[in-house]
């Protein structure tokens, strides 16, 4: 994280980061895209963001890659609008990385998780949310694959005994999800608290300043009115 | 009893099987690295995975498997429900069902956990469990997992005598990387890497021709020995009394030259 933007907000930098990439997506004219990249420029030169090399290597190759897929699946007509949108991109993943440089992801989620607790109390907002990410991405996959495993066993028992099996052999394969789910959960739980997130504790965050209303307020006027005049 | 497989290529592991074809019975270790498609083979074995490549032939073979992590074959409340679910009342009201029956509870110690939730019990007790519930199923051919994961050195050799005592009735195949344990009592082996052997091999050979990373200084000293063309068995290092005795004899060849 750099010192320089040490004390802007996360949730300032958040909305910068929403705001910009929609921005960025959505600008089609060429001068515009040509502005966004020198104000990224400037940006990372007056806060001295210093990348690092796989970050450099990314935003070389991810937005080469980009253009030749623009450019093979032919969506846009011409083959100047493909090194264009790989510019887009070029900007989206600048954008992206100098904020998270400013600061951290995990910050950004703190600042998030106070906001919501204090609209809507002190539930589980950020555990109920990377309990969800987790069910969907890791845990399901792992579930149907367990499952498969139980049930050979099951078929094998009943092959092994010459039986068909009743209506409850089916559902056999629960036992063990249950079981198997109730002592993942134990530990994703052991992970989240070992890194210092409680349930019923508000997050300790810096707080909301005079200057980030200023960029805020800056920040929305800047975009309605490009969005209006320019897209 | 047949099982041939051929020309199958397994996902991921992209373990290539020209073709196999199952021994009638004994005791064969599947061996070979980590990820090389061992519990993959098993799997194929097992009808739980269908590769799009190659072709499965199993008829008249009653198959069982101690899966690696027992926590997959555990489905009932109590250890006597988990042994018992596959049976009918009819068969489990028969003397010689019940005569079976209280041989194998004495065999794997399980009497003092008769009751207990099988998710109470230690991963050694799990796997003991599940080994008891195949023994009372007899199956023809018997599939072992890293069946030593979690069990204590007694266990392990009580498990080693009972499956050199079914031997000649059953096939039993077993990957394990406890080469000092699957070494003690298992003859020959099918290596798998990249390609699984057509035919078993002297397993104290595989050990030795495949240079497998090694964290025991006997197993260092005697591939070293080996090396340099000692006249040492390939298994001598897994049992000390009997390196001590192939190095004593050695030392006393040399003095004599």
């Amino acid at each position: 994280m750099e010192v320089s933007a040490k004390s802007i907000n996360p949730l300032v930098l958040l909305q910068a980061l929403i705001l910009g990439i929609l921005f960025i997506f959505v600008s089609h004219t060429l001068w515009v895209l040509a502005m966004e990249l020198f104000l990224l420029l400037l940006t990372h030169y007056v806060l001295r963001v210093h990348i690092t090399r796989g970050e450099g290597i990314g935003l070389v190759v991810g937005p080469v890659l980009w253009t030749a897929l623009a450019y093979v699946n032919h969506q846009h007509g011409t083959a100047l609008s493909a090194p264009q949108d790989g510019l887009r991109f070029l900007a989206a993943l600048w954008l992206s990385i100098l904020i998270i440089h400013m600061t951290s992801p995990s910050m950004m989620m703190h600042h998030l998780e106070r906001r919501f607790k204090q609209w809507f109390g002190r539930r589980t907002i950020i555990g109920q949310v990377a309990l969800m990410a987790l069910l969907v991405m890791r845990y399901l996959p792992q579930l149907w694959i367990t499952a498969k495993r139980v049930n050979a066993d099951v078929r094998m028992r009943l092959q092994l005994v010459g039986g068909s099996g009743r209506w409850k052999d089916k559902i056999r394969f629960l036992t063990p999800l249950i079981m198997i789910s109730i002592m993942h959960s134990d530990r994703i739980a052991e992970a989240i608290w070992a890194r210092g997130w409680r349930p019923g504790q508000m997050p300790v965050v810096a707080p909301w300043t005079k200057r980030d209303t200023v960029i805020t307020v800056t920040l929305w006027t800047i975009f309605l009115i490009s969005w209006k005049a320019l897209i | 009893m047949a099982i041939l497989i051929e020309n199958m290529v397994l996902p991921h592991s992209q373990l290539r099987i020209p073709r196999w074809s199952a021994p009638r019975q004994g005791l064969y270790g599947i061996v070979g690295p980590n990820g090389s498609g061992k519990s993959q083979f098993f799997s194929v074995l097992m009808r739980t995975l269908k590769p799009r490549l190659g072709k499965v032939s199993i008829e008249n073979c009653r198959i069982g498997c101690v899966m690696q992590h027992p926590e997959h074959q555990l489905t009932e409340a109590t250890v006597r429900d988990e042994m018992l679910w596959p049976f009918s009342r009819k068969q489990q009201v028969d003397h010689r069902f019940q005569n079976q029956l209280a041989d194998v509870i004495q065999r794997w110690d399980l009497e003092v956990h008769w009751q207990q939730s099988p998710w109470t019990l230690s991963t050694g007790q799990k796997r003991r469990l599940i080994l008891a519930v195949y023994d009372l199923l007899n199956p023809d051919v018997l599939l072992l997992d890293e069946p030593s994961e979690g069990l204590d050195g007694e266990w392990k050799k009580r498990l080693a005598t009972w499956l050199t005592t079914r031997a000649g009735t059953r096939l039993t195949l077993i990957t394990s990387h406890d080469w000092p344990w699957l070494l003690s009592f298992v003859g020959t082996g099918f290596w798998c890497e990249k390609t699984l052997d057509a035919s078993p091999k002297d397993l104290g050979q595989l050990w030795y021709s495949h240079q497998l990373p090694t964290v025991n200084p006997l197993e260092q000293l005697w591939r070293e020995l080996l090396n340099r063309n000692a006249p040492v068995s390939w298994r001598g290092w897994i049992d000390a009394e009997v390196a001590l005795g192939q190095v004593v004899t050695l030392w006393k060849s040399v003095q004599n030259q």
